[in-house]
């Protein structure tokens, strides 16, 4: 009888437990972790709050101190007065096409130019890398009148001459705003990164299938990296429709001037409309915040994949 | 003959560089050296020219367009385009410009810019005969000149002086603005207390900590270069008094170093946290839409920043300066059109829009001006305006690092003299360059 009442719950109840030890151990750590992460997103996001939050405000609520957390006062109009203080649709326009063709041309070029530097064997190919790499520690202050001599004397552009002399060149055109930023040495290298390590059996066996090397590289080894096409095109979006001092300095007409110049026309000697200026970069900002959300799966993938983070 | 890849790449690359050194080497035919004819009559006049301008933003560009060009491009065959850039960005489109060969015709800058683009043959001599013409006190045509000629005009004017709120005044009894700077101190330290500082002067609200320094040097008898620009003299005695005057008065407390304002929040003056402060005209739209009730008659006392080396009060002087290409394909169309811009009408217009002071008080009525309170105190006292930084063809390299030395004596990084060697260092260097 004894043995009958022997097996009692003890071991299973010593393993349910530790069991229940260990589920509340992970609980504990899952709750930790995801209390860490809402902070943390929180932190991250709170400038972005602010901005949002300051673009409805009252301009005498944005001056009271302390300034209610929430506005008081819903001023939508925000919105409408900095659209009139400026041509933000051309503004917003020209901005689309430049960060649009800085996309396309960064993910063209930039492809072709990792994917030799990467898979195709010549005896320079490290020394350019080499170089490549050192092109991206130079910065854009240093290279900025080099460029604009280069855009100025383009030949046979502007009324220029055949040796670029007579005219303006490139300057003040759409020319001027996309050719310098068609390529980047960084999006080359993120390239580079993302062919090496693709399989180069691939290369081989489609050689001995007859394929063209223009052929490999668009239809079998592209492919591969679809993560990086993203990563370098929304890096490279990103870069164009906030580049705000190129605009500035190679463009004189209004048609011809991005949105970040127009953001900036809130901002004045002494002063600044704070309430405009938030709606301003409110609405600058959406585009870019809703390609993220859209495609951030991609995107960290992407820089997860590169090694870059 | 067969040409092999190593000698295509090698010809077109010769070929590259030859047409880039060509192209560079080669100019417009514009001489820098041709005068401005400012009798030119302006009917005869045509072609296009453009305007380089870091005023007129937003809104106000709606006025340079339709109140100040409109009619000029009306009374002539020239038309203007507008090339509108930020402050902060002003000198990177003329540098570029310059380095390219492309400027415009007419060029806004600011005070202190004059000397340095001069003396590198970008701006063209105005003659003497015209400004004369003007009439403007001699006090705005001090930052105009060079080696003794004109090269700019004020177009608008951002004056600074001290304001104060005249409760605080009453509450302890003083009755009238401090006449020297002594008496200042001594206001500043009797009106701290109370989570109120006696003088903002450092927040930044009305400029850097270096036209901070200026304003005083001027204020002690001082200059920051000799007459010809090449030898500093803000390292002498008056700078020493000003730097130890600022220095003394945040030991007692009645400057305050921390007391800053988060950008975007208001001053501490507009706040209430401290009972004078540096105050700038271009302040004005701020307090209009954040703390309109500032701009209420008597709700701020203003006074001039009283002299510590018993001469007259002095006040600082910023603007916006226009000046003539030398590079310019059409100097009698820029002259014409700077003529118009310095019409007593069109001054009137263009500086109410802009928030800022006409060089002359001799200007039509203008309800928008006669309500600025600043502006019409600042107007007063026009011939007071000569504080101006500036004064040397290698100010523009001067101006940013000036900012840092000034810091780092008021945090007492570095000692009183060491401040002013370093201070003579970098202008030594900056006009061993020239």
């Amino acid at each position: 009888m004894a043995t009958e009442t022997r097996p009692t719950t003890a071991p299973p109840a010593r393993g349910g437990s530790r069991e229940k030890s260990l589920r509340s151990q992970k609980r504990t750590a899952s709750t930790a972790i995801m209390v860490f992460l809402v902070v943390s997103s929180l932190i991250m996001a709170t400038p972005f709050l602010w901005m949002a939050l300051s673009s409805i405000r009252d301009p005498t609520e944005l001056a009271k101190v302390p300034m209610p957390l929430l506005p008081q006062d819903l001023r939508l109009e925000n919105y409408t007065d900095a659209l009139t203080r400026a041509p933000f649709a051309i503004y917003a326009r020209n901005s689309l096409i430049l960060a649009t063709a800085a996309a396309l041309l960064n993910v063209a070029f930039g492809s072709a130019c990792g994917y030799a530097l990467a898979k195709l064997r010549f005896r320079l190919a490290p020394a350019i890398f080499g170089w490549m790499v050192a092109c991206i520690m130079i910065p854009f202050y240093a290279t900025v009148i080099p460029v604009f001599l280069m855009v100025r004397h383009m030949p046979l552009f502007g009324g220029n001459s055949l040796l670029g002399a007579g005219g303006t060149g490139w300057i003040d055109t759409w020319w001027a705003l996309i050719v310098p930023g068609a390529i980047s040495p960084f999006m080359v290298f993120l390239f580079r990164q993302f062919y090496v390590s693709t399989p180069s059996e691939l290369i081989e066996a489609a050689r001995l299938d007859g394929v063209s090397e223009f052929g490999i590289y668009t239809r079998i080894i592209t492919p591969l990296i679809k993560p990086g096409l993203l990563t370098v095109a929304l890096l490279s979006f990103e870069a164009g429709w906030n580049n705000f001092l190129w605009p500035l300095l190679v463009t004189t007409s209004d048609n011809l001037r991005v949105i970040q110049v127009g953001i900036s026309s809130f901002r004045q000697e002494a002063s600044t409309e704070w309430h405009l200026l938030m709606a301003g970069t409110t609405m600058a900002a959406v585009p870019m915040i809703v390609l993220f959300l859209i495609f951030q799966r991609y995107f960290v993938q992407g820089f997860a994949a590169s090694g870059i983070k | 003959m067969t040409l092999s890849r190593r000698t295509l790449l090698t010809a077109s690359g010769a070929g590259a560089v030859g047409i880039g050194a060509s192209a560079c080497g080669s100019g417009g035919a514009v001489d820098p050296s041709e005068s401005v004819d400012l009798d030119a009559d302006p009917a005869t006049l045509s072609g296009e020219i453009g305007l380089l301008t870091p005023d007129f933003i937003g809104d106000d560009r709606l006025v340079l367009d339709e109140e100040v060009i409109a009619p000029f491009v009306e009374r002539t065959d020239i038309s203007v385009s507008v090339d509108q850039v930020d402050w902060n960005k002003l000198n990177e489109k003329i540098s570029t410009g310059i380095a390219g060969g492309i400027i415009a015709d007419l060029i806004m800058t600011g005070v202190g810019w004059t000397q340095p683009f001069a003396e590198k043959g970008i701006f063209a001599e105005i003659p003497a005969d015209f400004i004369e013409s003007l009439g403007f006190d001699e006090s705005v045509l001090s930052s105009t000149q060079f080696e003794g000629k004109y090269y700019s005009l004020p177009q608008a004017l951002d004056l600074r002086f001290i304001g104060y709120h005249p409760d605080r005044f009453a509450e302890r009894g003083i009755t009238e603005p401090p006449t020297t700077l002594d008496e200042l101190a001594q206001v500043a330290e009797e009106l701290t207390g109370d989570d109120v500082v006696g003088l903002d002067y450092l927040s930044g609200s009305a400029g850097s900590a270096r036209q901070a320094f200026v304003f005083l040097l001027y204020a002690f008898g001082g200059r920051m270069f000799s007459e010809d620009g090449l030898a500093p003299r803000l390292h002498e005695e008056p700078g020493r008094l000003a730097l130890q005057w600022m220095l003394d008065l945040m030991s007692s407390g009645g400057i305050n170093y921390n007391l800053r304002a988060a950008e975007g929040q208001p001053s501490p003056f507009q706040r209430d946290k401290a009972a004078m402060s540096l105050v700038a005209t271009g302040n004005w739209p701020t307090w209009k839409t954040m703390t309109p009730e500032l701009c209420e008659e008597g709700a701020v006392g203003m006074f001039l920043m009283p002299s510590g080396a018993g001469g007259d009060p002095v006040m600082f002087q910023g603007g916006t300066f226009l000046s003539i290409s030398s590079l310019s394909e059409n100097k009698d169309a820029a002259g014409a059109f700077m003529k118009h811009m310095l019409e007593p009408e069109i001054l009137g217009i263009a500086n109410a829009a802009t928030g800022k002071v006409p060089p002359t008080p001799e200007i039509p009525e203008n309800p928008m001006l006669a309500r600025n309170l600043l502006t019409s105190f600042a107007l007063e006292n026009l011939p007071y305006a000569g504080a101006a930084e500036g004064g040397s063809a290698a100010y523009m390299e001067v101006r940013t690092n000036l900012d840092g030395i000034v810091e780092s004596c008021l945090t007492k990084r570095s000692t009183v003299t060491e401040t002013l060697e370093d201070m003579k260092s970098l202008c030594d260097d900056a006009i061993s360059r020239l």
